[in-house]
Parts: C-alpha cells; sequence; structure tokens
C-alpha cells in the first residue's frame, strides 16, 4: 500500500524547521508528525514518498557503492536535511555478487531509516562509475561475446572510468551470466520483503532495456545519430537471427495460400526488413525474461520499466569527445542538445504501456565541462522532454546540489507540476517502425520536423488501444502487416483516428484480405497526390491513408522535401497541424498541455533558445488566442489565462534569453464567468518565469505586434 | 567499498576547470579542428563555438568558408587508430594520455600543425602534452629512475567545505590504482591524524605510503601551471604542506627539480 503524505508546510516559528504532517495508518513510520532542520535556503524536493510506481522527473543518483558505511550515512543525514526523500542508484553486477559486506541492504536500511524512498536501477547502462560501466570483465574478455556495429566493427565506450567494447546481448555467455545476476537479485529482493518490510516498503526497482540502442556505427552515428539499421552483427547475432527467421516464418499466416511464398519473406531482399524485426523482436524477448526473472516471487516491491539514455555514451559522440579529451575537454553542447530532439522522441513499449524515457548526465562524461548556464538548459530540456512522460532525468546528487538554489527550486516547481500530471506532453502523432532504434526514413523525419515533439517512434501498436491521446499513425514502409495487427490498427481508426500506411508487398495475404473486406464495406476512396499518390478511404469515424512509396529518380531529384506537402496534408487530415511556429529556427518549442476542469485546452508552451546569444522573433499562431506569461496564468484565480494578464492575437514579438527558456501559457478562448467546480492550483509556477535567471537576462513578456495571416 | 578507479575523486584532484561558454573576441579566436571521414566533417572543435551545423557536410565547403580562419584538418582513420591501441591500458586517465601521446607525434611529425600561426600550433602542442605536475613527475620524469617501484601517495586538501582525500597507488611508473581510501576501521580520532593514517594505509597494501597535507585553495592555484616546483618548496618550507612521513629524500627530489628544471 503506498504512503501517501497528505499535508506539508513550511513553518517559520524557529526559522529553520520543516514539519511534515502524514495521516498515513498503513505505515505508522510515516503518521506521526516528523521535524525535518532544514538550512534556511534549501531546497525541498518533492516529499511525495508514497509514488513508488513512477519516477520524479528529477531523480538523484546516489550509488551506495561508491562510498563506505559512515560516508553513506552522512550523505543520506545530508539528504534528509535538505529535505531530499528520493533517490536512485545503479546495481552493477560484480558490486552485487562480490558483496560480502551486505552494504546494499545496509543502504536500504539506512535510506528508509532517514525515510528516504530508493530505486535501484539494475539493467546494465553505460556512464555507470564502475569499470566496465558495471559489466562483469570476464564477459568483455571473450571477443567472441563483443557486438559488432553494421561495419562488421567492435562498437566501443570511450568514457571513464575506462573504455571498452560493448558486449553482445545475444551472446550466450552475456545472457547466462544476466540470469545468474538478476536470479540473484530476486532472491535478494524477496528476502528483503521477508526480513526486511520497511526498508522493502521504500524501495522501487527499475530494469532498463540495456545496450540494444548502442548497436549503432559510431561513424554514421556521428553523422546523424539514428541513420542508419541498428543492431548486433557479431556471430552469435547472426546465428539468433537466422534461427528466428526460420521460426517466425515458420507460422501458419506466412505459409497460406501458398506454403511455396514463405520463400519471399526469407530473401534477401527482406533482410533489412528481416533484422529489424529481429533486433526489436530480440529487445522486447530480454526485457521480458528480465521481468519475469526478478518479478518471480516479489510481492511488495514493484518493478518498473524504464529507457535510460546517456547522451555521452552514445556512439554518435565516440569521435567528438574523443577528439574533445585530446585536445581540450569542452563539453559538445549543441550535439548534447540536438540528441535530445531525436533520443527523447523514441519510446519503448513494454506489455502494452510505453516505457518512461530517463536521461541520465553522467559526471564520467564532458557534461560535467560544461557551463553551467549550458548544464541547466540541458536538465531542463530533459526535464521537459522527458519528465513530462513520466520520465525523468538522472544527476548525481552532488552535480544537483552544486546547482544555486534559485535553479534548483525553480526546476523543482516545474518538475512537481509534471509529476502531478497538471502540465503533460501528449504526442497526437505516432510513427510505428518495425525497429525503435533504426533509422525512420523520409517520413519519419519530415513528421518530426513539422510536429517536433508531439510526435512519438514506436515500435508496437499494442499500447494505441489504452493510449487515446494519438489521432494519427503513420506505419514505416518496411513494416511487416499481419492479419491480427491490421484487424486491431482498423479498429482502432474506426474511433475516429487517421491511419498511414505504404502500399507495400509486407503484408501478409490474411492481412491483405482484411484489408480488402474493409474497403468492400466502407467503398468511400478519394484518390490524390501530392508529390507522393495516395488514396483517402473512409473507415468508421476515421480514415485510412494508403501512400505510394516515390520511384528512386523522384526522390533524388526532389530529396527529402517530396514528402512536404503529403505530410501536411495528413497533418491537416489529422488536425495536428503545430498550433505555432518561430520564424527564427533557432528556435525550438515544446508544447505542454495542462490537464484541468476547463472547457478550453490550455496550453504551456516553453520557447527554448540553446543559442549563446539572445535571439529576438516572432511567433506565429494559426489562429487568435491568448498568450501569458504562465507564472501568472496559472496563479491567477481560476487558474487560467486570465483577461487582464492576457494578450490576444496571432503574432507575439518574443525574446529569448542565451540558453533560456520561456514560458508561455496560451489558450484559444478565456471564458467570462467563473465557473463552478473549476479545480484550483497552488501557485508554484510564480517563480517559474524565471528560470535560468541567474545566468540569462530576465525574460521578457510577450509583446503584441501587428496583427499577419499565417498561412 | 572501495573502486580501483574511482574516477569523480581522481577528477576532482587532476582534472581541468571548466571550459569558457563565451568564445574569444575579435581576431583572437583559436585554431579550429576538424574531424573528417572522407570529404565528410564528423566533428569540430572550437571552444566556446557552435559548429555543430557543419557535421555530415563537405569538409571542402568548410575550408572555402573559413579561409581567414586557421583550420587544423584530422583524419578518422587516424583516430581510430590511436583508439585501437587503447584497450591495453588499464584506465581512463592512462587511455586518454595514450591518446594524447599518439596525437603529438602524428602532429609534430607531420606539417599540418606547422603550417599554423606559432600562437595556434603552441595552443594545441600545449593542449596535448598539458599533465598535471605531480602526476608527470611521478610518472614520466626521472624521478621515476629513483622512486620504488611500488608506492602509495596519499593527498588530503583541506577546505572549508570539508576534507577531500585521494590514494594513488603507483606500479612500475605508471598509476595502477586511484580512490578515496576506506578508513572507517581508524575511528574518528585516528583519522586526523597524518602519521596514523599513513601507517594503516602502508600496513593494509604491504607498500611505502608518502602522505600529503595541504589546502585546497593552494592545490587548485598550482594545478593550473605547469611546473609549480618552486612554490610548493616555498610552502613546504612554510609549512602549509605537510608531508608524511617527512623523507629528506622526496624534499631532495623538489629542490633538485627546480635547479637542474627537468
Amino acid at each position: 500500500m503506498p504512503c501517501k503524505i497528505r499535508d506539508w508546510r513550511l513553518e517559520k516559528a524557529e526559522e529553520k524547521f520543516l514539519l511534515i504532517y502524514s495521516e498515513n495508518r498503513q505505515n505508522p513510520s510515516f503518521s506521526r508528525p516528523r521535524r525535518v532542520t532544514v538550512a534556511k535556503e534549501c531546497v525541498i524536493l518533492l516529499i511525495m514518498v508514497g509514488e513508488r510506481r513512477k519516477f520524479f522527473p528529477i531523480e538523484l543518483l546516489l550509488n551506495y557503492w561508491e562510498l563506505n558505511a559512515n560516508s553513506l550515512r552522512l550523505v543520506l543525514e545530508e539528504l534528509y536535511q535538505r529535505g531530499i526523500f528520493r533517490v536512485s542508484s545503479f546495481v552493477p553486477w560484480p558490486a552485487f555478487e562480490t558483496d560480502i559486506s551486505h552494504s546494499l541492504l545496509r543502504f536500504l536500511q539506512l535510506a528508509a531509516d532517514h525515510h528516504i524512498h530508493v530505486t535501484l536501477l539494475i539493467s546494465p547502462e553505460l556512464g555507470v562509475h564502475f569499470p566496465n560501466s558495471g559489466i562483469p570483465k570476464d564477459i568483455l574478455k571473450n571477443t567472441d561475446t563483443l557486438a559488432k556495429s553494421s561495419e562488421d566493427k567492435w562498437i566501443s565506450v570511450f568514457l571513464p572510468p575506462n573504455q571498452f567494447y560493448l558486449p553482445s546481448q545475444l551472446a550466450s555467455d552475456f545472457q547466462k551470466r544476466y540470469s545468474s545476476f538478476l536470479s540473484k537479485f530476486q532472491v535478494f529482493l524477496s528476502d528483503l520483503e521477508k526480513n526486511y518490510p520497511l526498508a522493502a516498503k521504500g524501495l522501487s526497482v527499475s530494469l532498463g532495456g540495456g545496450l540494444w540502442k548502442y548497436y549503432r556505427s559510431p561513424r554514421t552515428a556521428a553523422i546523424d545519430f539514428f541513420e542508419e539499421e541498428t543492431g548486433d552483427r557479431s556471430k552469435g547475432a547472426a546465428l539468433s537471427y537466422r534461427r528466428w527467421v526460420e521460426e517466425y516464418y515458420a507460422q501458419e499466416e506466412f505459409l497460406h495460400p501458398n506454403p511455396s511464398d514463405v520463400n519471399r519473406w526469407k530473401s534477401r531482399r527482406y533482410e533489412e526488413v528481416n533484422r529489424r524485426h529481429f533486433s526489436q523482436h530480440a529487445e522486447d524477448l530480454s526485457r521480458m525474461r528480465a521481468h519475469h526473472l526478478v518479478n518471480k516471487g516479489v510481492q511488495q516491491i514493484p518493478i518498473l520499466h524504464h529507457e535510460t539514455f546517456t547522451p555521452e555514451a552514445d556512439p554518435g559522440f565516440i569521435y567528438g569527445n574523443v577528439l574533445r579529451w585530446v585536445l581540450g575537454e569542452t563539453g559538445d553542447f549543441h550535439r548534447l542538445s540536438s540528441y535530445l530532439d531525436q533520443a527523447c522522441l523514441r519510446r519503448t513499449v513494454f506489455q502494452g504501456e510505453i516505457c518512461p524515457n530517463l536521461i541520465f548526465w553522467t559526471s564520467m562524461g564532458n557534461f560535467s565541462k560544461l557551463a553551467d548556464s549550458e548544464r541547466q538548459f540541458l536538465i531542463l530540456k530533459s526535464i521537459l522532454l522527458a519528465g513530462s512522460t513520466g520520465g525523468s532525468v538522472l544527476v548525481e546528487y552532488k552535480d544537483w546540489l552544486s546547482f544555486s538554489n534559485v535553479f534548483r527550486s525553480r526546476t523543482e516547481a516545474l518538475a512537481r507540476q509534471l509529476f502531478e500530471r497538471k502540465l503533460r506532453l501528449k504526442p497526437r502523432v505516432a510513427y510505428l517502425a518495425p525497429h525503435v532504434w533504426s533509422a525512420g526514413g523520409a517520413l519519419w523525419e519530415q513528421l518530426a520536423n513539422f510536429n517536433y515533439c508531439n510526435t512519438q517512434y514506436v515500435a508496437s501498436s499494442k499500447w494505441l488501444q489504452q493510449d487515446r491521446s494519438v489521432k494519427l499513425l503513420c506505419v514505416d514502409p518496411a513494416y511487416i502487416f499481419r492479419k491480427e495487427e491490421i484487424v486491431s490498427l482498423l479498429n482502432w481508426v474506426e474511433q475516429g483516428k487517421v491511419l498511414v500506411i505504404p502500399r507495400s508487398p509486407l503484408f501478409t495475404y490474411a492481412a491483405q484480405t482484411e484489408l480488402e473486406k474493409k474497403f468492400k464495406a466502407h467503398d468511400q476512396q478519394l484518390d490524390l497526390s501530392l508529390g507522393i499518390p495516395y488514396t483517402v478511404h473512409a473507415v468508421g469515424r476515421g480514415k485510412l491513408v494508403i501512400f505510394e512509396l516515390p520511384d528512386r529518380k523522384a526522390y533524388e531529384k526532389s530529396g527529402k522535401n517530396l514528402w512536404n506537402p503529403f505530410v501536411q496534408s495528413i497533418l491537416g487530415l489529422s488536425d495536428q497541424l503545430p498550433m505555432a511556429r518561430f520564424e527564427n529556427s533557432k528556435l525550438t518549442l515544446i508544447s505542454l498541455e495542462r490537464v484541468r476542469r476547463w472547457p478550453e485546452i490550455q496550453q504551456g508552451i516553453f520557447v527554448l533558445n540553446s543559442a549563446p546569444e539572445a535571439i529576438s522573433s516572432p511567433l506565429l499562431f494559426n489562429t487568435d488566442v491568448f498568450v501569458s506569461d504562465l507564472a501568472t496564468a496559472f496563479s491567477g484565480e481560476l487558474g487560467g489565462i486570465e483577461a487582464s494578464h492576457a494578450q490576444k492575437g496571432r503574432r507575439f514579438q518574443l525574446e529569448v534569453p542565451p540558453r533560456g527558456i520561456l514560458p508561455l501559457a496560451v489558450q484559444k478562448d478565456i471564458p467570462v464567468k467563473t465557473e463552478p467546480g473549476v479545480e484550483l492550483f497552488q501557485t508554484e509556477f510564480e517563480s517559474l518565469a524565471k528560470i535560468n535567471m541567474e545566468v540569462d537576462p530576465p525574460i521578457r513578456k510577450p509583446q503584441k505586434v501587428e496583427e499577419k495571416q499565417w498561412n | 567499498m572501495e573502486l580501483s578507479y574511482d574516477w569523480k575523486t581522481f577528477n576532482y584532484f587532476f582534472g581541468s576547470s571548466k571550459a569558457s561558454e563565451v568564445p574569444s573576441a575579435g581576431n583572437d579566436l583559436g585554431p579550429l579542428v576538424v574531424l573528417k571521414d572522407g570529404n565528410r566533417i564528423v566533428s569540430v572543435l572550437a571552444r566556446g563555438e557552435d559548429w555543430s551545423a557543419w557535421v555530415g557536410r563537405s569538409v571542402k565547403a568548410f575550408l572555402e568558408k573559413q579561409e581567414k580562419r586557421e583550420t587544423l584538418v584530422l583524419e578518422l582513420k587516424q583516430m581510430q587508430q590511436w583508439m585501437e591501441n587503447c584497450g591495453e591500458q588499464g584506465h581512463f586517465h592512462d587511455q586518454k594520455e595514450l591518446l594524447k601521446s599518439q596525437a603529438l607525434v602524428h602532429f609534430q611529425s607531420g606539417k599540418e600543425l606547422n603550417e599554423l600561426r606559432r600562437k595556434n600550433r603552441r595552443q594545441i602542442i600545449r593542449s596535448l602534452v598539458k599533465k598535471n605536475f605531480l602526476l608527470q613527475a611521478t610518472t614520466q620524469s626521472w624521478w621515476t629512475r629513483l622512486l620504488p617501484s611500488t608506492y602509495g601517495v596519499f593527498m588530503r586538501l583541506d577546505a572549508k567545505d570539508g576534507a577531500r582525500e585521494i590514494f594513488l597507488i603507483f606500479r612500475r611508473k605508471s598509476l595502477e590504482v586511484f580512490h578515496e581510501a576506506d578508513l572507517t576501521s581508524l575511528g574518528s580520532e585516528r583519522i586526523q591524524k597524518p602519521s596514523e593514517v599513513i601507517r594503516y594505509l602502508s600496513e593494509k597494501h604491504s607498500i611505502p605510503v608518502q602522505g600529503i597535507f595541504l589546502q585546497s585553495a593552494d592545490w587548485a592555484k598550482w594545478s593550473q601551471e605547469f611546473e609549480p616546483w618552486r612554490e610548493i618548496a616555498l610552502a613546504l618550507w612554510k609549512g602549509q604542506i605537510q608531508l608524511s612521513p617527512n623523507r629528506m629524500g622526496i624534499q631532495i627530489l623538489i629542490y633538485l627539480k627546480i635547479l637542474f628544471r627537468i
């Protein structure tokens, strides 16, 4: 039973005391009023100890194996004093397997004593402060167990504390070792539940996706992070791939109506398609196995799933980083920022649910060498992109505490709004591909260009039924359509959605028949051609778009721009054209929805300027809107924009400070009367408008300029 | 748990300071370093400047556009070769140093570096040879011939916000282990006494250990300098640095370094 602290407040009776009241009956340790001494200027980072099943948008990393017992006690004491009640820790396999002094148990007990909630991250991850990032040495010694990129080369990880080559998660030695570690870990968790229930109550375990996303050629990734087919090409992986192809195409659906058709699917022509499907299958299977191994017999401790991104460990940064290590240790701020743009849009799915993204800013790499304003910008951007969808930014606790109190308190205010789901990023457009880490092609690039964070890249359609926010789904030309899936997608379309699929030979006979059946039932069709020829079919309340793939000549002539009119057309068809744009392309916009009982959707818009100089640019809306400062809007009496504070128009001149983030509230209409039942929110955004204010000049309020029609 | 390679602590003691985000103004812009793969740019290094838009584009076009700016071009294949050799080194510090030494040999043997202005050439060479004075002395100078084959160095930096410690083990002229030593078994009183700490570490690892106790601010100042031995000798004389045990031999080594500038 999760424990919830229902009321908390800061009392200044003795200048430095924080009193926390709890009414939880399940957990007596939290039910008595607690008195915590805090420094006068300290930051209080989320006190929701009860929320064990989700990440707080800022997770602080405290690796228990980095410290001895005494130091650990002191650090936990310090965090407690500062009002920090959540930490995360990686669990490197060797550290756990050779833990003769039971340091993990001691850490969990100490954390429980201090009422600090712990999340253990147990999958192999990069950027961890342990030799070989916590991957056992014996696995890496054997060259047969190392992963290979598409260039048939080992993939290097060039980060402290040492350089090593990535192991193949498909190698049998790796799998045996990983399973053995997980089994031991599961035994540990079961024992913890039985013998130390208090420590178990303050614990969550989270499984990450592992190393799959890093199986890319550093040479190609250095130019474009996800430009090519991702996947392990080692010997072990090749064998597994062959086996998978045989098993997958032995299914009856591929043998019907003509059993010899199966050779078509297995042919060299479809090798790239098959490899992508195989890579996704292998990753899903690995996650499933890990989940079952850890979850077995564990009753109370929540087992979460996430996807960790360690930007600096990405193959796309290896050569740039080496150049920097050799000639000057500056971080590559702009590349790190653009990596976030690409990585955060990719979402993994487990058991029909999207796994939250965890952006891990390790202190191992050149991130720590960036200027404060740059680090603050990257952390805020990570929070906006990952934290707004249930994910988090993972920062070393020392790095976090090294930031100024003002920055921390303001970021925390934003994080709390995201955690409480008062502001959410709800992508309305999804792109379904066979493999989540492989290149998406021109269609995906144009979709992401037009709609940026309103788009997500996934490799499973199973979550669609649960996620009502998606309005438009585009399917990659390399996707294999089977009957079950096409039926499910067509049912989804009937709910008023738009499905865009390619006219490709990758439909099974049964899937093709099912599609034709649907066409017969709804025979309204419209043939169009906007560079890309396509047909629009009405299916129930929704629409099905089938597009032709462009021929090579047309593509070579027009390049990726060939897709522009088509993409605009399908976005228009699903009413998903972006609500605003900038004239200056250096500025980016992240639009979050405010979840509230209000007839009009209210948006929290964050304008990001990653440039080292201030940028002045008009923000153009496609309809008249009311725009106001986010802090003022959210602290208003109605919890919304009030006419007195807002400006109406389509064009607003903004000046965004260098490395600055400008928060705005946008609403299409402002109701005049007070509505009963409108939810009131705390005024936690009061200070948000001045995020980064210490390093940046004050943010100007938007000024309305002469109106112009946006076409 | 004691990590063999505690990079965070190591970086605190021997890492370089943060880079400035503001590029130097006017004509003082430093050289651009371009890493290329064939005719495509893989990475551009320029302190405080953003050249990421050029990644993936043609080197020729870049050089034409940047006619006035001095540029050093490096081949990706060359870098890949350097990286392949790094696997034999145990930890990141040695791996990085090996990369630097290979880069230095490459640049000195080629003519590209010599084509740069003297100031820019010096800037690049300086970044390649720059190393912490203590690590330079203990792993690369003539000291290595006189020091024992295996020994430890314990350093404690006192600061207002608490002390920071690092324990280094050198074996056969190279840095083998670096971490924050676990001194919990010493107790709160003995831990404050330098001689007790050094005796404990020496017995635990069965090697001679030299303790160095100084102020954090002094260390930070000297770490920025190339050859701060004169200041160190003065600080020793004034008692700003405490050596434990206070071996005469170490002091003589320092004085000889000042005397012969080697």
